[in-house]
């Protein structure tokens, strides 16, 4: 039985009872994660997001988590009627039988077909030092690298995340690797199920590269499930005029840490990032986003919504730097919560570092209860208050859906919140 | 329909309505005019609910009930209804979904079925004839980005689809130009009948042009101090409100 705790220690047996698959690449992380081990409280970017809360319980992973039950017709009942990619990973490891692929000019090589030299390029290109990206490394499952064609393929792509907890305690590692060239537009939706009693831990890597000119936008909706521990780490590297959007809508879960970093590598590029966070029971999530103006003339717009009920705490931890070269850059933050219980709790914190001089740059942050004059104008109409208040929560969040392409991502996610707030 | 007996409400401590008295029977208009800070829009103010003021003495009965006792909420659904001085902006709520709920959740309290939309739609149609306002601006969000006149037109829409029992008009003739105060106007007469009854909260005897007052009082100092026909509100338009105060003096 292996108890895992702070240390690295807790995890070499089963990194050490991997198959010899990327061994260069897991061998590099497991070195990296052993250096570092979990970030503690002490760690200023852990400081309010403890991984030990995961990892301090009694956990068994001692089969090491990769059994699954799930089947090929329960997966597919998941997808979206919608034509498209639809690509399906279980416990971390893509599977090509399971996935369907649809029309377009869309290359996709799951990386065990990849060779270990183009392998290592792409994982080194994206991340840095930090353990959740060095856990990923270290065991490294069969991820996949896409890459979209300039020749636009219209087509969205669908990733689906099944992590099969029935068996025993499971950790998942999938890495997704997109590169969109010159010109090219992509919108991809990730999406996340979780199944089982057990607990199940995931370290996500994601490394998109947006080519020049090209337009991508990734959206992904996590917490479907109270006990969904994700680290989540979504990197971008942007050319010159690209567009790229982030969605990310996390609808409660256990714990939930998202590392978005967004690097601004060419002039005239454009980056957003949306959120919304809408948690109760006792949830986690935790924002930590940077966005790296590199160049001149790019712009950056945030904002991330939450709305926070009972014990759940949220975290949000907004960097932007503006490099001495980066001028005339715009960018833009906010995060704005509303707290629905005295309990929950919400930690904000926007960074900003500029060192040009000719830019404009915001942020602010609000944390807020509803209100009282807009309930009261409801209120004043004969909508009994519950409902008042569930309509100013959906009116709220609402606005965080604006910039989803597909409306039946927006639907699902429209119709989740307003199930939970009755109206 | 309304009797408000002795009613003294105060805010942070501060007494605004000091033993006001008025009784108001269906089919009735009645205007209450005063110089400022005299708790015109207190008055409408704690008839609507607002939970800031607290009521420290006295009693409302409305249809024979306590109104007191009930949340602003609970107040609308047996027939208040107040228009705001200063209609609210809620981003991301339409005017139309919004008047729905209120509209089902008022019918529902009176055990009728909700109305469907092809219903709803024919009814909201005709009421928005009435006040002259546009469908594009009801699909938007709740005012938001409308100019004080179609504020006060939504208001007086909202009460034409809510039907209400006792509407209160706060000051709704503040800023309106003189053809928007002659629409909204005629949006209240058209909903004027014998069963209900209206409270024209306003500075100015023009409003009064329009919407004919069966009463028009004066409150000062948080009390009636002087109740007439519509001559009054004449009277004080051209006199103002010096020789009421003299006469409360003395």
């Amino acid at each position: 039985m292996v108890t895992l705790n702070h240390s690295a220690e807790a995890l070499r047996p089963l990194f050490e009872s991997q198959d010899g698959k990327f061994e260069k690449i897991r061998n590099a992380g497991w070195a990296s994660f052993e250096k570092t081990g979990w970030p503690t409280r002490r760690d200023e970017e852990y400081k309010f997001t403890a991984l030990d809360a995961i990892f301090k319980r009694n956990v068994d992973f001692s089969d090491g988590g990769f059994t699954y039950s799930i089947d090929k017709d329960y997966a597919h009942s998941k997808f979206y009627s919608e034509d498209g990619h639809h690509l399906v990973f279980v416990n971390g490891n893509y599977i090509e039988s399971w996935s369907s692929i649809g029309e377009g000019k869309l290359s996709l090589s799951a990386f065990d077909k990849l060779n270990s030299e183009n392998l290592a390029t792409i994982v080194n290109q994206f991340g840095d030092d930090r353990a959740s990206v060095a856990i990923n490394h270290a065991f490294l499952s069969n991820g996949i690298s896409i890459k979209v064609g300039k020749s636009v393929d219209s087509l969205p792509v669908f990733i689906y995340h099944f992590r099969d907890a029935s068996e025993s305690t499971t950790l998942s590692f999938p890495y997704i690797h997109v590169q969109a060239e010159e010109n090219a537009q992509i919108c991809l939706y990730e999406k996340s199920f979780s199944s089982g009693t057990h607990l199940h831990f995931a370290s996500h890597m994601t490394g998109i590269e947006v080519g020049r000119n090209a337009n991508v936008q990734f959206t992904k909706i996590q917490g479907l499930e109270k006990r969904d521990y994700t680290l989540d780490n979504l990197f971008v590297k942007q050319h010159e005029s690209s567009h790229f959007f982030a969605n990310t809508f996390s609808l409660s879960g256990s714990l939930i840490r998202n590392n978005t970093d967004i690097s601004l590598d060419g002039q005239h590029c454009e980056a957003n990032m949306y959120g919304l966070y809408f948690l109760d029971g006792h949830s986690h999530v935790d924002n930590h986003t940077v966005v790296d103006h590199r160049f001149p003339n790019c712009d950056s717009n945030e904002l991330y919504k939450g709305i926070v009920d009972e014990h759940a705490a949220a975290v949000f931890n907004g960097k932007i730097f503006v490099r001495q070269a980066a001028q005339k850059t715009n960018a833009f933050q906010s995060n704005n919560n509303v707290s629905l219980s005295d309990t929950a709790t919400i930690h904000t914190k926007p960074q900003l570092e500029i060192w040009a001089d000719d830019v404009k740059c915001s942020h602010g942050c609000t944390i807020g209860q509803l209100d009282s004059e807009a309930l009261f104008y409801l209120e004043s109409r004969g909508i009994k208050p519950d409902m008042a208040k569930a309509m100013l929560l959906g009116a709220f969040a609402q606005e965080s859906l604006d910039h989803v392409n597909l409306d039946i991502i927006k639907d699902e996610v429209s119709a989740h919140i307003h199930n939970r707030l009755g109206v | 329909m309304i009797k408000i007996e002795n009613l003294h409400a105060s805010i942070e401590d501060k007494e605004i309505l000091r033993g006001l008295n008025l009784e108001i029977n269906a089919g009735e208009v009645h205007a209450i005019m005063g110089p400022n800070g005299s708790g015109k829009s207190t008055l409408a103010s704690v008839l609507a609910g607002r939970v800031e003021y607290e009521v420290t003495g006295g009693s409302v009965t409305f249809d024979g009930e306590n109104l007191l006792e009930f949340a602003a909420d609970e107040r609308a659904r047996k027939g208040i209804f107040l228009a705001f001085q200063y209609p609210i902006e809620i981003p991301g709520v339409s005017t139309t979904n919004f008047l729905k709920t209120a509209l089902n959740q008022i019918r529902e309290s009176k055990g009728l079925q909700p109305l469907n939309a092809v219903d709803f739609l024919k009814i909201m149609k005709e009421r928005m004839s009435w006040v002259e306002i546009d469908q594009s601006l009801l699909s938007r969000s709740l005012n938001e980005g409308f100019s004080g006149g179609e504020k006060k037109r939504n208001e007086v829409f909202q009460m034409a689809m809510l039907e209400p029992k006792l509407a209160i008009l706060d000051e709704t003739d503040s800023g309106l130009d003189i053809d928007a105060l002659k629409i909204v106007a005629n949006g209240v007469n058209k909903l004027k009948s014998a069963d209900n009854a209206t409270i024209v909260v306003t500075h100015y005897q023009r409003l009064l042009d329009y919407i004919v007052p069966d009463f028009v009082h004066v409150l000062y100092n948080g009390r009636i101090v002087k109740s007439g026909g519509k001559s009054l509100a004449l009277k004080l338009e051209a006199e103002g409100y010096d020789w009421i105060k003299e006469e409360v003096v003395a």
